[in-house]
């Protein structure tokens, strides 16, 4: 359950990321506007890297 | 043209987001977030439709006014997620941060100016036309105007502060969620008085000076 606590709202995001690369490659026909994604997905690196940290901290308690 | 792409993208996030406060926040605290950013979407956008320096939006397959009725999800999707997001990145790497009253809605804001990148840089193509700009808009990133990410992270810091302050506030749990409820329409007026202040700055800048 905890996990999916965690994923719900990361699925939602990734939900959005993952349809707005697709219309830039499919609809719009420029690949490269994907780009705009990388942002978010650091941030997105940086959620699971945040994730780690705290599970790691609770179990060591 | 298109649009049922970003509406049904935004209905299934939200859902998820709906979900997830659900199951973790309960049905008040879930009933005043999502209800008060369906109020703030529709309001904010039929308000933004009347301003010609903003954007309008054809070609969606439903309105309520002149808002798409997604925008009564995007809004709280995008706050909630956002949210969440940085409620984890606060506790892991800034616990400190959290106990300032600014401090979680300030990450909030920047991981949702993050998000509006991606989102319009595919809303503005010519091929899509989701929300159209006007032709003045200082554009940085294909059609985006710059606007974007301020605009975004404004709003959703808003909103969060808001949010927590009344949530927490000492009163019925049905209070607290009219009372939000209502108190979008102040954070849509504190918003919009913003967001015309950094496209005038924007403005200013870009002219030289």
């Amino acid at each position: 359950m905890e996990m999916l606590r965690d994923l719900l709202p990361v699925a939602a995001i990734a939900v959005v990321l993952v349809t707005m690369a697709m219309v830039d490659v499919f609809i719009i026909g420029e690949p490269l506007r994907i780009i705009s994604t990388v942002p978010m997905l650091l941030v997105l690196v940086l959620w699971g890297a945040a994730t780690i940290r705290t599970r790691s901290a609770s179990n060591a308690r | 043209m298109h649009a049922e792409i970003i509406t049904a993208a935004v209905i299934i996030g939200c859902l998820l987001c709906i979900v997830h406060s659900w199951l973790y926040r309960g049905p008040w605290d879930t009933a005043a977030f999502f209800i008060g950013g369906f109020v703030f979407g529709i309001v904010r956008e039929n308000i933004v439709s009347l301003m010609p320096t903003l954007y309008t939006y054809p070609n969606h397959p439903l309105y309520i006014g002149s808002a798409p009725v997604m925008m009564g999800f995007g809004w709280s999707a995008s706050f909630y997620a956002c949210w969440m997001v940085s409620q984890q990145l606060v506790e892991a790497f800034a616990p400190s941060l959290g106990e300032r009253w600014w401090g979680i809605p300030l990450i909030t804001a920047i991981t949702t100016a993050m998000l509006s990148i991606p989102v319009e840089v595919a809303a503005g193509a010519p091929e899509t036309l989701w929300w159209v700009w006007p032709p003045t808009a200082v554009t940085v990133l294909w059609e985006m105007p710059a606007i974007v990410p301020f605009g975004w992270g404004g709003a959703a810091f808003l909103f969060i502060v808001f949010f927590r302050r009344i949530m927490s506030r000492e009163g019925t749990p049905r209070d607290n969620v009219v009372i939000f409820v209502v108190s979008t329409l102040v954070v849509i007026i504190i918003h919009l008085v913003y967001v015309l202040a950094v496209r005038a700055v924007i403005v200013l800048l870009t002219s030289g000076g």
